[in-house]
C-alpha cells in the first residue's frame, strides 16, 4: 500500500500551491465559506452533536453531494457510509436525492451558487404546505428489518458485491433468499458469503462476467440515473466488523471506476466504542490503542486515494465539578466545554479520540424562548379576518424586528392553517433570519411557534415565543479560524444562515 | 594542514614526520595499506590517522565555529559560541523572550499539547520562519517536515507565507539597501524549501528518521526538523512496552546527534494523556521526559494560548501568551486580550 518504493530510501513530497487539499463541499455554499470550501481531503474530519443536531442529516447531504460535478464543488465520486446504530436512513436519503436532482444538482453546467436559489424564490413565498410535523420524518425512524432489506437494495451501487458482506447475520438469513435487483438485471443472492479477492471480482461460485457494467458507468448522463446508486452502504456493529470492513474497502478503492470513492462517513464512531468497554484503566487503553490504529487506517486510505473521511461522534455531558477542572486543563478548541441545548457537554471518546482526528466540528442546539412585545397582539379573531389586517401586521411585525428581535422566527401561513386545523403546532423549525425578507405586500411569514399557542382560539398577548435554532461551529482545525454559522434542516437538506441576515 | 597539528599521539606524529609526511595533503589521498607501509605504522593506526584527517577536513568545510569544537573545548569557548549562535524566532516577540530569543540549534525542543491548542501551526511557522533570510536576522535555513498524522495543510502554509512575506517587504521598502532583497521572496520558494514527509505507521517513521542522516548531508541547507507528532504511530497497540521505549529513545539518540553534528533545530510535537488520576501530562510516558532537551506545555488559559517552559536546562520557568491568526503565530494584542478572555457561548 505504500506509494513509493519500498526498497528506496524515503524521499519527501515536493510541496507547491498545486498541492491544496481537495475539498468535498457540503452542499450549501454558506457552510462551505465556514468551512473554507468544505469537508477536506486526506484529513479526517469529525462532526460533534447531541442527538438530533443534524449530524447524520449532513452526513446524508454529504453523501450526495460528493457526486456533485467538481464545478460546483463536488468530487464526482462516489461515497461509502458505514453505520452503527442499527439503522439506515434510506427514505431521508431518497428524499434528499429527489431534492438534489430536481434541484440539477448533479449538472455540470449548473453550476450556481445555491444561495441565491433557496432565498430569492420568484413569488417571494418561502416553500411552505409541508407540514412541520415533517421533520418528523427527517429522524428516521427504525424501520423493520424485512423492509430494511428491500429499501437497502435500492441503495446499492451495481459493484457493491465486493463490499457487502453483510454483518448483520439476520440481514445475511434474509437476504439469502431474497431477489434483488441491481440496474435492471436479477440476481438471486447465493447463500454463500460475498468477499471478494483482490484480484477477482466474483462470488464465490458465480461468475459475473458483466460485473463491471454498472449503471455507474453506461450512464455518464447522471441526470437519469439515480444517485442513490452511487453510495455504498455496510452497517457494522462492533469494532471488529469496522476494521473487516475497512480491510475490504481496499479492493474497492483501487478498482477502476467512473466514479471512483471519494467519501467515506462512518456514522457514528462512539455507537462502537461506548458500550464494548468498561471504564477500567486495561480497557481504556485497549480502547486507546484501536482509536489511533482506526485514525491510522483511516487517514492512510484519506491521504493515498485522496478521499474526504467524516466521523460522527455523540457527546456526553459534563457534571458541574467537572467543569472547573476540565476548563482548566482539558480545554479542547477555544471552549473548555461545548454548550448545547442548555447543557454544557463535552464530545465522546475522550482526550484520545480527540488527537486522532484533524478537523472537529460541533453542531449545536438549543431553544430561545422570546417574550413577545405589545405591538405583537396577536389576537386570533383580528388575524382570521383577512390578509388586509395581516399586511400591516407583517409591517408593523417587521419594523419591530429590525429594530429588537432578529432572530424571531415568524411564518403566517402556517400558524393559519394550524389555526384552522385547530392543531397544536409543536416546536418548530426556525426558518430564521428568512423573515427579515418580508417585503412590503408580501404575506411572507408570521410564524408563530409556541407551546399550546392555539388549541382552542386567540392566542394571548404575551405568550412566550419558542424558537429552535441550530449552529455548525469549528472547534479546531488546522487551516480553519473560529467560525460558525447558523442552519436549518429542510426537505431539501440543510442551509445555512448567512450572517449577514442576522 | 600540518601534520604537528593533528590530534593524534605524538610518537604517531613523529613517525609521520620522519616518513615525510609535513603536511597532511601528502597522504590523505592514501590508502591506508599504503600508508601504514610508507610510515611503518599497523594498518590500525594508519586507519586511524586517515580518519582524523578526513574528519579535520569535514570540519574545515563548516563554520569557524567548528574548529573551536573540534578539539577539547573549554566552558569559555562553548559560551562564545552559544552567544554567536543565531535562534529560530516565531513571530511572537513574547515567546522569544522566554525562549531566550528563539528556538536554538543543536537541541531537541519538545511542544506538547491539547488538540487544537497550537501545535502544527507553530510548527508550520517554524517551517516558515527558518527561511528568513539572514539578511533579516533569520536562519536562512530549509526545514524538513515530518508529518505523522495528516494536519499539514499546505493552504495554511501558503497563508503564513506570503503573510511573512507581506512583512519582509514591508521591512525592506523602508531601508534602502535591502529593497532588492524583498522582491525576490515569493510563496513558491518557500513551499519548495520545506521537505515533506509523511509517513503512515512507526516503521516508516524510523526509517525516515535513519534516512536524514544521507539527507541533511545532501541538503546542507536545512536547519529545521519538525516531526508533527512524534506521538501518533507509538501509542497504537504496542504490545511490548519495552520495545517501544526502546524505539523512541533511539530515534531521539539519532536525532540529538543529528542536531549537534549539522547544527539544526529539532522540534518535536507531542500529544498528551490523562493519568487514571485524571490529571493531564504529555505522552509517551516517564523515560521520553528525559530524552528531549527542552519541554514546552502549550494550553489555554482564560481564553488565551499560552506556552509554559516545563523543562530547560537554560531557561527559568516561564509562561508566555501567544495568539494564532491568519498570519500565523503572533503576540496578543493588548485589545485583543479582552475579547480573548470571554468564553464564547451561543
Amino acid at each position: 500500500m505504500r506509494r513509493g518504493a519500498a526498497a528506496s530510501a524515503p524521499a519527501p513530497i515536493a510541496l507547491s500551491s498545486r498541492r491544496l487539499a481537495t475539498k468535498c463541499s457540503t452542499g450549501c455554499s454558506v457552510l462551505d465559506s465556514v468551512l473554507a470550501g468544505g469537508i477536506a481531503c486526506g484529513s479526517i474530519t469529525e462532526i460533534v452533536g447531541e442527538s438530533a443536531s443534524g449530524k447524520t442529516q449532513l452526513a446524508l447531504q454529504l453523501l450526495l453531494a460528493v457526486q456533485m460535478p467538481l464545478s460546483c464543488g463536488g468530487l464526482r465520486g462516489s461515497a461509502l457510509y458505514l453505520f452503527t446504530e442499527g439503522y439506515f436512513p434510506d427514505r431521508r436519503l431518497q428524499q434528499l436525492a429527489r431534492c438534489f436532482k430536481v434541484q440539477g444538482r448533479f449538472e455540470e453546467t449548473n453550476a450556481i451558487d445555491r444561495h441565491d436559489r433557496v432565498f430569492s424564490s420568484k413569488d417571494g413565498k418561502m416553500k411552505s404546505g409541508r407540514k412541520r410535523p415533517a421533520e418528523k420524518e427527517f429522524t428516521a425512524s427504525v424501520s423493520p428489518l424485512g423492509e430494511q432489506v428491500r429499501s437497502l437494495d435500492h441503495i446499492r451501487a451495481v459493484n457493491n458485491h465486493s463490499t457487502v458482506v453483510v454483518s448483520n447475520k439476520e440481514e445475511k438469513r434474509k437476504r439469502c433468499n431474497a431477489e434483488v435487483s441491481y440496474g435492471g438485471e436479477q440476481f438471486p443472492y447465493s447463500k454463500q458469503v460475498f468477499k471478494v479477492t483482490d484480484d477477482e471480482y466474483s462470488l464465490r461460485g458465480r461468475e459475473f462476467s458483466g460485473a463491471f457494467s454498472t449503471s455507474q458507468m453506461k450512464n455518464t448522463n447522471f441526470i437519469t440515473s439515480d444517485p442513490c446508486e452511487n453510495i455504498f452502504v455496510q452497517g457494522v456493529q462492533e469494532v471488529e466488523e469496522l476494521f473487516d470492513a475497512l480491510d475490504q474497502l481496499h479492493a474497492l478503492l483501487v478498482r477502476p471506476s467512473a466514479m471512483p470513492v471519494r467519501l467515506i462517513v462512518i456514522d457514528s464512531i462512539a455507537a462502537l466504542f461506548r458500550s464494548a468497554f468498561d471504564n477500567t484503566i486495561k480497557d481504556m487503553s485497549t480502547r486507546a490503542g484501536l482509536f489511533f490504529k482506526l485514525a491510522s487506517t483511516l487517514k492512510r486510505y484519506a491521504e493515498q486515494f485522496d478521499l474526504a473521511v467524516v466521523v460522527t461522534n455523540q457527546v456526553m455531558d459534563v457534571v458541574e465539578d467537572q467543569i472547573k477542572s476540565v476548563k482548566k486543563q482539558l480545554q479542547i478548541g477555544n471552549t473548555a466545554v461545548l454548550c448545547s441545548s442548555g447543557r454544557m457537554v463535552a464530545p465522546a471518546l475522550g482526550l484520545s479520540w480527540a488527537n486522532c482526528v484533524n478537523t472537529r466540528l460541533f453542531l449545536v442546539r438549543w431553544e430561545q424562548t422570546v417574550q413577545s412585545t405589545e405591538t405583537m397582539d396577536l389576537n386570533g379573531s383580528s388575524v382570521s379576518n383577512g390578509f388586509s389586517e395581516v399586511n400591516s401586521l407583517a409591517d408593523r411585525m417587521a419594523e419591530e424586528i429590525k429594530d429588537c428581535q432578529p432572530d424571531l422566527p415568524l411564518r403566517l401561513d402556517e400558524w393559519l392553517e394550524a389555526q384552522k386545523a385547530h392543531q397544536t403546532t409543536s416546536s418548530l423549525e426556525n426558518p430564521a433570519k428568512k423573515m427579515l425578507q418580508i417585503d412590503k405586500g408580501v404575506v411572507e411569514s408570521l410564524y408563530v411557534v409556541g407551546k399550546n399557542p392555539l388549541a382552542n382560539g386567540p392566542l394571548p398577548s404575551f405568550s412566550p415565543l419558542v424558537s429552535l435554532h441550530r449552529k455548525l461551529q469549528v472547534v479546531f482545525a488546522p487551516h480553519l479560524p473560529f467560525g460558525e454559522c447558523e442552519f436549518v434542516v429542510e426537505e431539501g437538506g440543510i442551509q445555512g444562515i448567512p450572517s449577514s441576515l442576522e | 594542514m600540518d601534520s604537528l597539528t593533528l590530534p593524534l599521539p605524538s610518537s604517531l606524529r613523529s613517525k609521520l614526520l620522519e616518513a615525510g609526511f609535513a603536511n597532511t595533503s601528502a597522504f590523505q589521498h592514501l590508502t591506508p595499506l599504503q600508508l601504514a607501509r610508507d610510515a611503518n605504522i599497523s594498518h590500525q593506526e594508519a586507519l586511524a590517522i586517515l580518519k582524523t584527517v578526513s574528519w579535520m577536513n569535514c570540519a574545515d568545510q563548516y563554520s569557524k565555529e567548528e574548529d573551536i569544537l573540534s578539539s577539547a573545548k573549554t566552558a569559555w569557548d562553548l559560551l562564545c559560541y552559544e552567544k554567536s549562535r543565531k535562534k529560530l524566532r516565531t513571530c511572537c516577540s513574547e515567546l522569544d523572550t522566554v525562549l531566550g530569543g528563539g528556538f536554538k540549534p543543536k537541541e531537541l525542543t519538545e511542544i506538547c499539547g491539547v488538540p487544537g491548542v497550537g501545535k502544527t501551526q507553530l510548527g508550520m511557522q517554524l517551517s516558515i520562519n527558518v527561511q528568513i533570510p539572514s539578511e533579516f536576522g533569520g536562519l536562512g535555513g530549509q526545514a524538513v517536515y515530518i508529518d505523522t498524522e495528516g494536519s499539514f495543510m499546505v493552504e495554511r502554509a501558503l497563508q503564513m507565507a506570503e503573510s511573512m512575506i507581506d512583512y519582509l517587504k514591508y521591512a525592506t521598502s523602508s531601508c534602502e539597501s535591502t529593497v532588492g532583497l524583498g522582491m525576490s521572496l515569493n510563496v513558491d520558494t518557500f513551499l519548495s524549501h520545506i521537505f515533506y514527509y509523511r509517513v503512515y505507521d512507526c516503521t516508516e517513521q524510523l526509517a525516515v528518521v535513519n534516512s536524514l542522516e544521507e539527507f541533511l548531508k545532501e541538503h546542507r541547507e536545512v536547519r529545521l526538523i519538525v516531526i508533527d507528532s512524534v506521538t501518533f504511530h507509538f501509542r497504537q497497540d504496542f504490545q511490548d512496552w519495552a520495545l517501544r521505549t526502546r524505539l523512541l529513545n533511539g530515534m531521539a539518540q539519532k536525532l540529538m546527534g543529528l542536531a549537534q553534528k549539522h547544527d539544526v533545530v529539532v522540534v518535536l510535537v507531542n500529544q498528551v494523556t490523562t493519568k487514571t488520576n485524571g490529571e493531564i501530562v504529555p505522552a509517551l510516558g516517564e523515560s521520553w521526559s528525559h530524552t528531549c532537551t527542552n519541554r514546552l506545555i502549550l494550553s489555554w488559559s482564560n481564553g488565551c494560548r499560552q506556552v509554559h517552559i516545563f523543562k530547560s536546562p537554560s531557561l527559568p520557568a516561564a509562561t508566555a501568551s501567544f495568539a494564532v491568526s491568519a498570519d500565523g503565530i503572533r503576540d496578543v494584542e493588548s485589545s485583543k486580550r479582552i475579547k480573548l478572555c470571554t468564553i464564547s457561548s451561543p
